[in-house]
């Protein structure tokens, strides 16, 4: 007697739609973008050609240049920075912790165009310290003193990245040096080592993971960030505004494969050299470790605390120029405070593009928190094949690899075909309807932050008892059920923590978008580039604003939440 | 003779080529209380899971009732499973937790289920719980609620994994009543896995002694205790000593030796080498040096008093009575790893 | 199973906005006048949705090209005749009189029997001149093109980069063609070593100066007057040997599906609803007129206009710009 299963069906379709959502949403288009790269813009295939051509021209190349040697400094600034600041909040706890990660976080909550609008208007040729305080002092001295600092170019790309960068080394190392294990310590201690001897010997090995990781992670956002150097960069090329050049203002597709290419490997061997950390690090981390506290020590803790204050504050100086000039009337002519410029009246994009990057947002946010965590699921509890498992978490876990820029070349190349010529058959593209809509911006966001939520989604799930599933069914109920009465209230804290990063991260992104938006659907970052390129500074000061305040009301709404969910949570977990 | 509730027959399983079961063949009676017992990795878990259906099979059929529910998913079969790790919804409470597979069942009415509920709490003894979240219970308790969970939704089988290792001894005991008075109240057909002997001779009807993804024996706990088919049942089900006589191969039980201070007709001499006090007995090793069991090593258990008699007047120098009415004869070559060195005896499990 | 997939299929599709009665108009012109110009339209015909994208002129036509398989525009608006004529070599501009052509003075328009294109205006280049930054540096305000190479005003100026600006590549065009190809590169050569920055649109360098970031800005008259007349100190410069200048003009998209709404639009696009309007921005319209010339351009604002032959300029473009690239685009180090 065979009996019709409802719930294995539902996995089974459901199964088969995820595989083929994302066949179509990372594999084709990542699949096309190879072939791309490989024609010519007549669509004859050249094998190499246009990476030769690449190499041989000089503007190209020497971008390649000036991404690797701005990514490698902003990462040893970047990491250095991060690791005392994490130092001196969670091993030698100084305190204030809440505040400083606070403030450490906030440029996460912003798009890296403000960084680099903030420093025009702190460091450009009317900049507050370039022009406006020199002035000042020759007024009151009587002097003619002037300064001039050449932020347009390299300068300003490094001290932009820094800031963009410098909340996800410091994350990465807060938690390694949470882990650090107060046995090791203690260890140490009682063998006579001294706090420097310590220092090496034990804090060091153990961050040795963390410290590869945050350096990883830096190289690659920087090498691929946009924002910043668009606006900053003046005329030092670096290889993600070549891509932007290359595709939107020259329309050079089969060239901006390429360069999208160039731009993947290094995102690729870092992606799987995290992997190896990864893998090597839930190694070296066992559970039964101590947690560390260290004796104080008044005067290196004080010099802490002023280093941390002092970086803090120039996180908050960074973000909040840009606040402010957005209320200046007429920097730096007309210093009336005004609310102006928050009206985007004869500015691209317009207040409409807010309100597109909030729908976006959202809409990302509710499909992709969706996604993701039923995927996660189907991974880790589901009772489908093992050969389906490791696929969709290698699936699911790729887009890692892949900058914002590249999905969104490989979104135009793949959505934007009518036809595609397979084997000299000329098959209609079924998605070619997407191009232009929403629906394709939200698609992309949810693929281009696709892995870490779902990486927080394995680990919630992890924590459930896996015979919670069978004890459900051999009470006869349904699937749905259980999982709207068990999986989702157990697993609201990791829901609202995916939610959070997805809206967040949407809000604050403009690599892929940038491709894909059309005049109705432009979203407000791509708006701040739009304005900046007309040179409505003052305008797109606001609307990095906006986006800040928007992200800003979001978190404290997040970590009330967080803060009454996850007591529940954790206790009702607590064994 | 009627026929069996619960029927396997020949039940496979291989994970990865290796055979778990190996054509398993069971049969249950109605009402009864079984135990299977075997050692870890013996595939009882693996068997208990087909039954639920949990776990598909390779080969074989169940039946239940004479209908054949090989094929028929867990949700579909109405049997109660309680697991080793309880499996409590933590973000329930102990009477949602016990309501939580009535509420998609149509057949009852709200104040059914209410009523049903109560009566569960009862029957496990958690009035006063009723209203707590699992991390707010004791394991006992919340193995309790567990079982009311399985019970509520009056199944066909219960079926119970390991419910009493996770526990403390005290507990294990007291619990191993309360599973027994629920079962004797309730008469619901329930089926017990576990590795711990002392467990399944005081609880079940039945025993079923699995190795290696065979079935060694099924008996009433009297009859596997007395009458163990061979030396791994023997072993494994009590304490047992193991005998070689030439050719033949004997087991005997500690308590049907008996330590003598001076030689009867048929007593062998022996020296004692070891011995540790178990409170109303000692447990007693001891070397016979000559006779028919020459070079034999086995242990007796005597009563206190009697020992420290024996051991005061005569020394290490006794004399052992072996009576042939309590030898078990086993085939020489029945199967039995090995009868060198300590895998000479098995001790109990605990 | 195939009813589970395609509600979530629709569920996703919802997403798309629908409408009936919809053109797709791709523009080159400013995000501070096309809505103003589009009043009228809306009013007159308030059932056709006008879908505008808009971006710097080298953007839209290299859009266009990029599309030229599946278009997505239906009307070309205010984009320069050079890009015009690159288009036309695509075969993507489908022949269209609109009503009223006759009005269109023959040089503002196609040739042809019916018109592949047709004028609405010319704008042309002017530098942008801060005053106080200028004064601060006891600097004489560039009168000529011949002016901004003096190494006086090197790392002050900055101008838009040709590949994507139009305003940019009208500039460059309008120097080869005047000077004659040699010397032309010559001119920009040094004129290279003054720039600070090429920047994306040809708004920019405007406002740039209008903020007094960068003293000065090759731009175009427009965006300098609208700076000048919301109160940056600047003045508005037309070179005294002449400007580069283009036209802006309209055409119909070639495409299998050339909608009736698409006609309309082409023909509102030269009606008097709106030539008042563009005559307010810039002082050349494509018809005989006599409204008075806006104020801050020239009196005689055709003879400002440097010689171009719109033809030479569009077969030339891609080599031009090539060359352009490879000469300053791979300029690494900021100007100080």
């Amino acid at each position: 007697m065979k009996v019709f299963n409802s719930d294995r069906t539902i996995v089974k379709n459901f199964l088969f739609f995820y595989v083929s959502f994302l066949l179509v949403t990372l594999i084709l288009p990542m699949f096309n973008i190879f072939k791309q790269s490989l024609l010519n813009s007549d669509g004859d295939f050249v094998m190499f050609s246009n990476f030769v051509e690449y190499f041989h021209s000089p503007h190209l190349l020497h971008s390649l240049w000036n991404s690797i040697l701005v990514s490698i400094i902003t990462t040893l600034i970047s990491v250095f920075l991060s690791f005392v600041y994490a130092y001196a909040i969670y091993h030698r706890k100084i305190g204030w912790s809440y505040l400083f990660n606070f403030v450490a976080i906030l440029p996460l909550l912003a798009t890296t165009m403000m960084h680099g609008i903030s420093l025009v208007y702190l460091f450009g040729n009317q900049g507050f310290f370039s022009k406006i305080i020199p002035e000042l002092l020759n007024e009151i001295l009587g002097t003619n003193f002037s300064l001039h600092i050449p932020i347009y170019g390299f300068l300003g790309i490094i001290i932009s990245e820094v800031i963009y960068t410098f909340p996800q080394s410091f994350m990465i190392l807060a938690i390694a040096f949470s882990f650090a294990d107060k046995r090791l310590y203690e260890a140490a201690e009682t063998l006579g080592a001294s706090p420097i001897k310590k220092f090496f010997t034990v804090t060091l090995p153990s961050l040795k993971y963390g410290l590869l990781s945050a350096t990883i992670t830096n190289f690659i956002l920087s090498f691929t960030d946009f924002g910043a150097p668009k606006i900053i960069g003046g005329t030092y090329n670096v290889i993600a505004v070549d891509i932007y050049k290359q595709v939107v203002g020259q329309q050079n597709i089969p060239m901006g494969a390429t360069v999208g290419i160039i731009l993947l490997i290094p995102s690729f061997i870092a992606f799987i050299a995290d992997r190896f950390i990864q893998n090597k690090r839930s190694i070296t981390f066992t559970s039964k470790s101590v947690p560390y506290t260290p004796k104080k020590h008044r005067i290196f803790d004080n010099i802490l605390k002023l280093y941390c204050i002092t970086v803090a504050i120039l996180i908050l100086l960074i973000i909040g120029t840009s606040i402010f000039a957005s209320f200046i009337k007429n920097w730096p002519y007309n210093f009336q405070l005004t609310l102006e410029h928050y009206t985007f009246k004869d500015v691209a994009g317009g207040m409409e593009s807010y309100f597109n990057s909030i729908l976006i947002s959202i809409y990302t946010a509710v499909t992709g928190t969706i996604l993701i965590f039923s995927g996660a699921y189907l991974v880790e509890k589901s009772k489908i094949a093992k050969l389906f498992k490791s696929t969709i978490q290698l699936l699911a876990l790729l887009p890692l690899a892949i900058p914002g820029l590249v999905i969104g070349v490989a979104y135009i190349l793949f959505f934007n075909t009518v036809e595609f010529n397979i084997m000299g058959f000329n098959i209609v593209n079924p998605f070619n309807f997407l191009y232009g809509t929403y629906t394709i911006m939200v698609i992309s966001n949810i693929i281009h932050f696709f892995s870490v939520p779902f990486l927080t989604a394995l680990t919630g799930l992890k924590k459930l008892d896996n015979e919670y599933e069978t004890v459900s069914e051999s009470l006869s109920v349904p699937f749905y059920k259980f999982f709207t009465k068990v999986t989702l209230p157990m697993s609201i804290t990791t829901i609202i923590e995916i939610f959070f990063y997805l809206f967040v991260n949407s809000m604050v992104t403009v690599s892929a978008l940038v491709f894909l938006y059309t005049y109705e659907t432009r979203p407000a970052t791509v708006a701040i580039i739009n304005m900046e390129e007309a040179g409505d500074v003052a305008a797109a000061a606001a609307m990095s604003s906006l986006i800040i305040f928007t992200n800003l009301i979001f978190k404290v709404i997040f970590d009330l939440l967080m803060k009454s969910f996850r007591k529940r949570s954790d206790r009702w977990l607590k064994h | 003779m009627k026929k069996p509730y619960l029927r396997l027959d020949g039940i496979t399983k291989r994970y990865d080529n290796k055979i778990v079961l190996n054509s398993v063949n069971l049969e249950i009676k109605k009402g009864s209380f079984s135990c299977i017992l075997g050692p870890s990795g013996c595939g009882k878990t693996t068997l208990l899971r087909i039954i639920s259906g949990i776990e598909q099979l390779d080969e074989g059929l169940v039946f239940l009732e004479g209908d054949d529910i090989t094929d028929l998913s867990p949700s579909k079969r109405n049997f109660g499973i309680v697991f080793q790790s309880y499996a409590l919804f933590p973000n329930l409470t102990v009477s949602e937790n016990i309501a939580y597979g009535l509420e998609s069942r149509k057949k009852f009415t709200k104040k059914d289920k209410k009523q049903i509920v109560k009566n569960m709490i009862k029957l496990v003894h958690l009035e006063q719980e009723k209203d707590r979240y699992p991390y707010q219970l004791s394991g006992g308790q919340q193995q309790r609620v567990a079982l009311a969970r399985a019970l509520a939704i009056s199944p066909k089988l219960l079926l119970l994994d390991e419910p009493l290792s996770a526990l403390d001894a005290k507990v294990r005991i007291e619990l191993r009543r309360e599973l027994r008075r629920i079962h004797d109240e309730t008469g619901i057909t329930t089926i017990m896995v576990t590795h711990d002997q002392e467990e399944a001779l005081t609880l079940s009807d039945h025993i079923v002694v699995m190795n290696q993804g065979n079935i060694e024996q099924i008996g009433t706990p009297d009859d596997v205790y007395s009458n163990p088919k061979n030396p791994f049942v023997a072993s494994f089900v009590g304490t047992m000593n193991f005998l070689k006589a030439g050719e033949d191969f004997f087991g005997v039980r500690p308590e049907k030796l008996t330590i003598l201070k001076a030689p009867l007709a048929d007593s062998h001499p022996a020296e004692i080498i070891g011995y540790e006090f178990r409170g109303s007995y000692y447990r007693v090793t001891v070397q016979i040096i000559s006779g028919k069991y020459a070079d034999n090593e086995v242990i007796v258990d005597t009563p206190s008093e009697q020992f420290v008699d024996t051991l005061f007047s005569s020394g290490k120098k006794i004399y052992i009575d072996i009576s042939e009415k309590d030898l078990i004869i086993f085939s020489p070559y029945s199967g039995f790893p090995s009868l060198k060195g300590k895998n000479r005896f098995f001790d109990d499990n605990l | 199973m195939k009813r589970f997939i395609l509600t979530i299929f629709f569920s996703i599709v919802a997403v798309i906005p629908i409408f009936a009665g919809q053109i797709n108009v791709y523009t080159a012109l400013e995000d501070d006048q096309y809505p103003i110009y589009l009043e009228s339209f809306k009013k007159l015909y308030p059932d056709i949705k006008v879908n505008i994208i808009r971006d710097s002129t080298g953007i839209i036509t290299a859009k266009l090209i990029a599309e030229k398989s599946n278009p997505q525009a239906d009307v070309v608006w205010g984009v320069s005749a050079t890009s015009l004529l690159v288009l036309d070599q695509y075969k993507l501009l489908a022949p269209y009189s609109p009503k009223g052509i006759d009005r269109v003075l023959p040089q503002f328009k196609d040739k042809g029997k019916a018109a592949k294109w047709v004028g609405i205006d010319a704008y042309m280049n002017a530098f942008i001149v801060n005053l106080p930054e200028i004064n601060k540096r006891g600097l004489p305000i560039p009168l000529s093109l011949e002016d901004l190479t003096k190494p006086i005003y090197k790392g002050l100026i900055t101008m838009p980069n040709p590949a994507s600006s139009g305003t940019g590549f009208m500039f460059v065009n309008g120097i080869l063609q005047y000077m004659g190809e040699k010397k032309g590169w010559e001119y920009l050569d040094k004129l290279h070593e003054n720039i600070a920055q090429y920047t994306h649109s040809g708004s920019k360098p405007a406002k740039l100066a209008a903020q007094g970031e960068y003293a000065i800005g090759i731009s175009f008259g427009y965006r300098g007057l609208k700076e000048k007349s919301k109160g940056a100190p600047v003045e508005v410069v037309f070179p005294k040997e002449g400007s580069g200048w283009d036209l802006e003009a309209n055409a119909l998209v070639n495409k299998k599906q050339i909608k009736p709404e698409a006609k309309i639009f082409l023909d509102w696009a030269i009606s008097d609803d709106v030539m008042p309007e563009y005559f307010k921005n810039f002082p050349i319209i494509s018809i005989k007129h006599n409204f008075s010339i806006p104020e801050g351009y020239v009196k005689e604002p055709v003879k400002q206009l440097m010689k171009n032959d719109f033809v030479w300029a569009a077969s030339n473009r891609e080599r031009i710009l090539k060359e352009w690239q490879n000469r300053y685009d791979s300029k690494s180090e900021p100007k100080k």
